[in-house]
């Protein structure tokens, strides 16, 4: 009897429809926390480039997420950063898209002229319509696997303010480094920009920068048996920038105006 | 309902099918099974720990379900069967993960699906639980990712330690000792480094137990 090919299609359809029913289960109760860590895990990512910390929270890149550093997060990303969608060719986009929602990845699938982009701009205070900050998300190719993060400039939109990585899948120790902070504030005050006012982006090196040489304002230092992962995000960096450039230069023009 | 004697919970042949997997019998670095996930989770501790865990908890619900209806499996599909059971159980591990423990899931995420392929857990499925009871299964599951989770987390500690001079992320090397020329190894960063580890592991241990392949 258990031998029958009759009782093995009926044990192994039992089997699947538990296993469904089991898995079906457990992630429709779970998604709403799961959403609610994603989620929060984003906007502190882009609190934490734009060099905004919830109250009390002196670093709130690391950690686990709480209830309560969750609410912190999402009261301090409401009252600071208002969130923006632009086009390929640097126009802002009025419409029902969200941009927290808006994957960059999804979007270089598309036409470039349907492609839709988001920006989070940094409040000078509360209510306040002049911004401090710019920040973006990149995305690209590491070694072993893609990086997210995003990356904020100041008001010239040519000097680096911070910059995170909060995914990615590169060796523990060695390319996973660049979510560290020392990797990470060694960005700040970098510029993306030459005297021309063309795009150079920002390098990151093998070894470590010295000061005294030309460029060093576009150059980062490289961790140490990590080389390829350095140069993966040396490339992703200029290639998202590039993305943004047009919208960038529309406001830089504004400025000197 | 034919053989119901009582035996206590842990009779002298539970306990030792829940301490047997420690060390005379420890899976890793007896059997030399699950060295895969061994190298790839253990360059720091943490993730270590958390792996551990996660296969503690794998391999003792998949044998105890697995052992409940193990009279009920037909024997040509029954890894099949073993299999559905183990990816339900890493799935549902990996859920909790994201919803519970976000920042650990994200450093996990890939090994954690691997636990799947993971031999340990096959390996007891199909030596142990498929013909034993469930109390007893449960208990060996526990005791073979107890085995499991002690062999990564002593490798895990030495990589970090040798590798990047820190334990849980705190730096333990005092810069002094960098100042005088101290360098991290970075080959205990690397593949490379677990195997060392763990050959040395080996080697103490089998030189205090006197256990010798036949």
């Amino acid at each position: 009897m258990r031998q029958s090919n009759a009782y093995t299609f009926g044990f192994i359809t039992v089997i699947a429809v538990a296993a469904a029913l089991i898995l079906s289960v457990a992630s429709q109760a779970l998604r709403d926390r799961q959403m609610l860590n994603m989620e929060a895990d984003m906007k502190r990512n882009i609190v934490a480039a734009v060099g905004l910390m919830p109250q009390g929270v002196t670093d709130c890149r690391r950690g686990p997420l709480s209830e309560k550093l969750c609410c912190d997060i999402t009261a301090c990303y409401r009252d600071h950063i208002v969130s923006l969608v632009i086009n390929s060719r640097g126009e802002i986009v009025k419409g029902d898209q969200i941009p927290e929602r808006i994957s960059i990845e999804a979007e270089m699938d598309k036409p470039e002229e349907q492609r839709l982009f988001p920006v989070f701009l940094r409040r000078k205070e509360t209510n306040s319509n002049e911004y401090i900050s710019y920040c973006i998300p990149i995305v690209g190719k590491g070694l072993w696997s893609t990086l997210y993060g995003y990356l904020a400039l100041q008001s010239d939109l040519n000097t680096i303010t911070g910059i995170t990585f909060y995914k990615h899948g590169e060796t523990p120790g060695l390319g996973a480094e660049i979510e560290k902070d020392w990797f990470q504030k060694n960005f700040i005050g970098k510029k993306i920009l030459d005297d021309k006012g063309n795009l150079v982006s920002v390098t990151v090196v093998k070894g470590n920068v010295s000061e005294a040489l030309p460029g060093a304002v576009h150059k980062v230092d490289g961790i140490s048996g990590a080389t390829l992962t350095g140069n993966g995000v040396t490339k992703l960096i200029k290639k998202n920038l590039l993305i943004y450039e047009p919208y960038f230069k529309t406001i830089r023009r504004r400025m000197v105006q | 309902m034919i053989s119901m004697e009582k035996e206590p919970l842990f009779s002298g042949k539970n306990r030792k099918v829940l301490v047997q997997p420690l060390s005379e019998n420890n899976p890793i670095t007896i059997q030399v099974l699950g060295i895969c996930s061994s190298l790839a989770v253990t360059s720091q501790l943490k993730p270590s720990l958390v792996m551990g865990l996660a296969v503690i908890t794998v391999v003792a619900l998949s044998n105890m379900v697995v052992s409940m209806i193990r009279n009920f499996i037909p024997g040509k599909v029954r890894i099949i069967v073993e299999m559905t059971v183990v990816a339900v159980m890493v799935i549902l591990v990996d859920q909790v993960l994201k919803a519970y423990a976000y920042e650990v899931s994200k450093q996990l995420s890939i090994f954690v699906g691997l636990i799947i392929t993971n031999c340990i857990v096959m390996g007891r499925l199909e030596a142990f639980a498929m013909g034993n009871r469930v109390w007893p299964s449960i208990l060996d599951g526990l005791g073979n990712g107890l085995g499991y989770a002690f062999v990564i987390a002593v490798v895990g500690f030495f990589r970090e330690l040798l590798g990047s001079g820190n334990i849980l992320g705190f730096k333990v090397i005092p810069q002094f000792a960098y100042n005088a020329g101290y360098v991290n190894n970075g080959l205990m960063v690397l593949a490379p480094g677990a195997f060392i580890i763990l050959g040395f592991f080996i080697w103490i241990q089998r030189s205090i137990t006197g256990h010798r392949e036949e």
